[in-house]
């Protein structure tokens, strides 16, 4: 009877056993589900795997001020994540605009604060006249932005590391036509940076707006600094180059023609991706003051006690925050400890299963 | 074979395990921030299509004279080459059917200078001065029969009148009328002074009133309110004329998207009775011989010409 008894209390806690195993499998499955619907590249959201390098206030001296009607006409997740400008130390060469102070790496112009996409303003919907005409001489009749010859404008932008990391940084862009059918439409390009130097033409070579399509800058972003790019374009009202004045003219006229009903449009596209530099900052070499001569004094003065001061090293913050809303760290401790749970299960199981057979 | 589907499961949920956990490290190890800005513009609209059609002159005239139709004449005036285009007293582009008309038809997306350009002219003149009148045998006093008489012009004469008339949206504007409808009592006798009739008036005394009217923002304003109600959207009427060069110019301005759409037709007239009948017959008659080449003198123009040149350009 005991026999019996004993077999059946087994039989009882094996079950159960099985039930809990069927029943962390269960939970590993959602687990690892959620992981990789959070994580996968093809997530429904997009952004989802793009992670802003965002971070509390370091040295607690950031000043967060909104740009005003304008910053706050961004709305919602945009608006929120424009940049932020450090107090100090700061190396900026020209005024950032002051926004959320989660953002580390930004990009921004006069006008927008850019997010993953984001219309900016290289072209414009009208353009003012150059020769005094009193009105603009420009206007796209349908509210789109439009060129034509004698049209001209300079797009800058600026990259901001507000963080205190260093970043790295690449700076592509991609300039191509759609819809021209092969036509060469005479709009010539070119980029400086912030220090003035030619990335592409130079101060007096204007090249092919499509010599900007490949561009691509690696380079450093120090904490606290910005990095200034600005873009020309142009379409030279006259143009005497290749079969002169007349003919050029006439090739100009073609395309408005041409214009009148098929779209030539012209892509300009320029994309940022930073993430935080990994070697080591270079320590700063102390740079050496020169030591005064000692003057002979009549009487010595009493040397100050020197104060002490508070430990001024602040506790980083150890782990930086996110935009991400996502928890992976959580489902990923979960689907551990799940594993853990299963594996420890399946041990007591097979010794559940041992006894019985040696009772049996 | 039950323990060996529990392993297989086992072991499947180990991987996916051990491939999440790569998937977060890897994530982990390093924060990518993205922005990217985009704009595209496409080319603006011109579309803008400028005519000039028909011409101005004809080798040959229908006849206005009743009598002359009823005897089974058909034309009056009629070159003496075919082809080759005549004018004389009585005839008009009307009466020949011909008229030199510019069209200009579009709405593009930029601002736009229309300008229609006369170059090379000359025309039917008779400089002032004193002329053979050969209306009229005179007798001489020995009994003889000549061309004795004269007749003194005190300012050069022109018989051709020249007119336009511009047409958009069901409106006509006759520039000859409107002056007369808008001008000033004074401002217009001092026109006609310069030889503004309402027929118009002759290609150098436009000329001449062009020169006056452009340094004159009355007649100038007068001129560009009756166009505006012609042509909407358009503004900074200009004229240029040089008579030495034997030039003219006239540009209308319209702003981005306003539809251009209208007509210039050049008119013109050589009146077969006129006010001074009796001075200008004899005028218009020593012209006659002098194109036979009965006459010559190097005060008498016989031929009238021009090249009108109609533009649309783009403004910066």
């Amino acid at each position: 009877m005991s026999e019996y008894a004993s077999l059946s209390k087994n039989r009882n806690l094996r079950s159960g056993l099985v039930m809990l195993l069927a029943l962390l499998i269960v939970l590993e499955i959602c687990c690892i589900s959620v992981l990789f619907s959070q994580l996968s590249a093809f997530s429904k959201a997009p952004q989802r795997n793009l992670i802003s390098l965002t971070e509390g206030s370091p040295n607690g001296t950031v000043e967060v001020h909104r740009r005003g009607a304008q910053g706050e006409n961004l709305g919602g997740r945009r608006a929120s994540y424009a940049p932020a400008v450090l107090a100090a130390p700061r190396i900026e060469t020209a005024p950032a605009p002051l926004t959320d102070p989660k953002t580390g790496f930004g990009v921004y112009d006069e006008d927008t604060v850019w997010s993953t996409h984001t219309d900016v303003e290289i072209f414009r919907v009208s353009y003012d006249s150059e020769s005094g005409y009193p009105t603009v001489s420009v206007n796209s009749s349908k509210g789109d932005k439009v060129f034509a010859p004698g049209t001209e404008e300079t797009y800058s932008f600026t990259l901001s590391n507000t963080g205190s990391y260093n970043l790295d940084y690449i700076l592509t862009i991609e300039a191509f036509y759609e819809n021209t059918d092969g036509l060469w439409i005479p709009i010539e390009g070119r980029l400086s940076d912030g220090t003035g130097a030619w990335l592409v033409g130079s101060a007096s070579e204007w090249p092919d707006v499509l010599e900007l399509d490949g561009f691509r800058k690696e380079g450093k972003l120090a904490s606290g600094t910005i990095e200034d790019y600005r873009i020309d374009w142009r379409w030279p009202y006259e143009r005497f180059d290749g079969d002169g004045l007349d003919s050029n003219d006439a090739y100009d006229t073609m395309l408005g023609n041409l214009a009148v009903d098929q779209d030539l449009i012209l892509h300009i596209i320029i994309r940022t991706e930073a993430w935080i530099d990994e070697e080591p900052e270079p320590t700063p070499t102390p740079t050496p003051v020169p030591t005064e001569e000692p003057k002979p004094t009549e009487k010595p003065s009493p040397t100050e006690k020197p104060v002490p001061t508070p430990a001024t090293t602040q506790k980083p913050d150890t782990q930086p925050k996110t935009g991400d809303e996502s928890h992976v760290l959580l489902w990923s401790v979960i689907s551990v400890v799940t594993l853990a749970a299963i594996v420890i299960l399946l041990i007591a199981l097979r010794r559940c299963n041992r006894k019985n057979r040696d009772d049996k | 074979m039950k323990k060996n589907t529990v392993m297989r499961v086992l072991s499947l949920i180990l991987v996916l395990t051990l491939m999440s956990t790569c998937a977060i490290s890897s994530t982990f190890a390093k924060y990518v921030t993205k922005a990217e800005g985009e704009d595209q513009a496409r080319v603006a609209k011109w579309g803008v299509v400028v005519t000039v059609e028909g011409g101005a002159f004809a080798d040959k005239y229908k006849t206005a004279d009743e009598a002359y139709k009823n005897a089974e004449g058909e034309y009056s005036v009629m070159s003496a080459v075919e082809g080759e285009q005549v004018v004389a007293p009585g005839t008009s582009a009307k009466e020949a059917d011909m008229a030199l008309v510019a069209t200009v038809k579009g709405t593009p997306e930029v601002a736009a200078r229309y300008t229609l350009e006369g170059k090379g002219i000359t025309d039917v003149v008779l400089k002032k001065g004193s002329y053979t009148d050969y209306t009229q045998l005179v007798k001489a006093d020995d009994g003889t029969y000549g061309y004795t008489g004269e007749f003194t012009l005190d300012k050069d004469y022109a018989p051709l009148k020249w007119n336009l008339v511009i047409e958009g949206k069901g409106v006509t504007m006759n520039v000859a009328t409107a002056l007369y409808d808008n001008l000033p009592a004074a401002n217009l006798a001092q026109a006609e002074a310069y030889g503004l009739t309402r027929e118009g008036c002759s290609i150098f005394d436009a000329i001449t009133i062009i020169q006056k009217v452009a340094g004159n923002d009355g007649y100038k304003n007068i001129v560009e309110t009756a166009l505006g109600k012609v042509v909407s959207g358009g503004r900074n009427f200009q004229l240029e004329a040089d008579k030495e060069a034997g030039t003219f110019k006239l540009s209308y301005d319209f702003d981005p998207n306003k539809e251009m759409d209208f007509t210039f037709t050049l008119d013109w007239s050589w009146a077969f009775e006129q006010e001074n009948a009796e001075l200008f017959n004899k005028a218009d008659t020593y012209l006659g011989n002098v194109a036979a080449e009965v006459v010559t003198d190097d005060n008498a123009s016989t031929t009238v010409a021009a090249t009108f040149i109609a533009t649309a350009t783009q403004i910066d």
